[in-house]
């Protein structure tokens, strides 16, 4: 009898503390009564015991069965937004710390450009795992909470036709694209941060910071506010998921604060890059011209973020009203 | 592609595990414990694992659907599952849309079998 009491410790102990006695008592009582049927009126054998036990199989299992929730490290529900978080967070940060560690080896030691190649590459491998494990890490705290990622609508409980996901057109945000506006921000915010004086000389005193001093710090803080800003943007699209009122107005007035912000430091700061970085280029360039290449650098990066800001202020405006109409005819 | 007879089998446990709360719960309208309802299931031809029984007896306790008592007047002590008084009213629900169900699979089959 003491395999039973054993087996039925061994289910029970994975089961929730107030369920234990009770599940215990009952279990006991089926599965003597599975071993007098399997005994046929005769007395019980150790035979009959190990026949019955064998049929109901893994504890683990069979406990399994007595929860309520199946447990998984990250179940059907998140599974796919994971793999796509995984896949855009690698696609858009890796690259980008690759070519950061590429440059400030670059500009901070004499290194071979193999050896430069390989540190860059063995950083973004090792940003890349440490990726890969936050958010596996956030999913799995995510799923034990029992919360659906990206899916507001599966918090609520009654479902209302307002629920329905929209038609795979274009007036529906696509997740990848807020998620790469989320990483894009983010990135934005840390190399801002990085430019703050006290922060780089904590971080890597040695190479020289980008930013003139005319950039600081009225400048640099406005850029860290609208980086934070943005990703605030960012955040609202990927919760509401459609172009509506409050996604359009959000993105028209951001992107227009990035437009005056750029044109205004195009007119206004110059140099905006510091004297140090350009003199540290210089000398790994063997003392070319890099002075106008460095203004001509950073022109065009302004124009083309004035003009993707203007495009997307359009085109957000232009789908938000198409699909007004839709509605209305 | 997958086994024809893999599809069987995965199919008929699909078709199984959607009716055997019916039966359950058809059954429970007279008190039985747990492996008593699992010899007669089986009697019936209806094969349930005990590991599988147990716990969704439970369940359906948990959810109002069933009502049990503890019986220590035999030798041995047994938890008595029954319908509950909700329970019943659902049992009768279930069972109008598993005729309407089966009627209209039926017509189906036949019309598209002849």
């Amino acid at each position: 009898m003491s395999v039973i009491k054993r087996y039925v410790y061994d289910v029970t102990r994975r089961l929730p503390e107030k369920q234990r006695q009770d599940v215990a008592k009952e279990l006991t009582a089926e599965i003597e009564a599975m071993v007098d049927d399997a005994a046929n009126g005769k007395s019980v054998k150790n035979s009959h015991i190990t026949t019955v036990l064998t049929e109901l199989g893994d504890p683990a299992k069979f406990a399994e069965q007595y929860r309520d929730r199946k447990r998984y490290i990250i179940g059907p529900n998140n599974y796919d937004s994971y793999i796509l978080l995984n896949k855009t967070l690698l696609a858009v940060i890796l690259p980008i710390i690759a070519i950061i560690a590429f440059v400030s080896g670059f500009l901070e030691a004499d290194k071979g450009i193999i050896s430069l190649l390989l540190t860059s590459f063995g950083e973004a491998v090792a940003v890349g795992v440490h990726l890969v494990f936050w958010t596996t890490l956030v999913y799995v705290l995510l799923e034990r909470a029992n919360i659906d990622a990206l899916d507001a609508s599966a918090t609520q409980k009654v479902w209302t036709p307002a629920q329905l996901p929209q038609l795979p057109a274009q007036q529906q945000i696509a997740k990848s694209e807020s998620i790469s506006g989320i990483v894009w921000a983010v990135v934005a915010i840390g190399l801002t941060l990085w430019q703050f004086p006290v922060i780089h000389a904590a971080i890597q005193p040695q190479s020289p910071l980008f930013f003139s001093d005319q950039m600081w710090p009225n400048w640099t803080v406005a850029l860290l506010v609208i980086a934070v800003l943005s990703l605030v943007v960012e955040i609202i699209r990927l919760v509401i998921g459609k172009w509506n009122a409050v996604t359009v107005t959000a993105i028209a007035a951001i992107n227009s604060i990035v437009i005056i912000f750029f044109a205004s430091l195009l007119l206004y700061v110059q140099p905006i890059a510091s004297e140090s970085f350009t003199t540290a280029l210089a000398k790994q360039a063997d003392g070319a011209d890099i002075g106008l290449l460095i203004d001509l650098t950073v022109l065009v990066t302004i124009l083309s973020i004035i003009i993707a800001s203007l495009y997307e202020m359009i085109r957000a405006i232009w789908i938000y009203i198409k699909s007004t109409k839709k509605e209305v005819s | 592609m997958i086994d024809s007879n893999d599809f069987v089998v995965n199919q008929t446990l699909e078709i199984r595990r959607g009716n055997i709360v019916l039966a359950i719960l058809a059954l429970l309208s007279t008190p039985r414990y747990g492996y008593g309802l699992l010899q007669t299931l089986e009697r019936s031809g209806v094969v349930i694992d005990a590991g599988t029984l147990y716990p969704m007896l439970r369940r359906l306790e948990k959810q109002g659907v069933l009502d049990s008592t503890w019986d220590s007047e035999d030798a041995r002590p047994r938890k008595y599952y029954r319908l509950s008084e909700d329970g019943q009213v659902m049992y009768g629900e279930l069972v109008q849309e598993w005729v309407l169900m089966t009627e209209n699979i039926s017509k189906i089959i036949n019309e598209e079998t002849r």
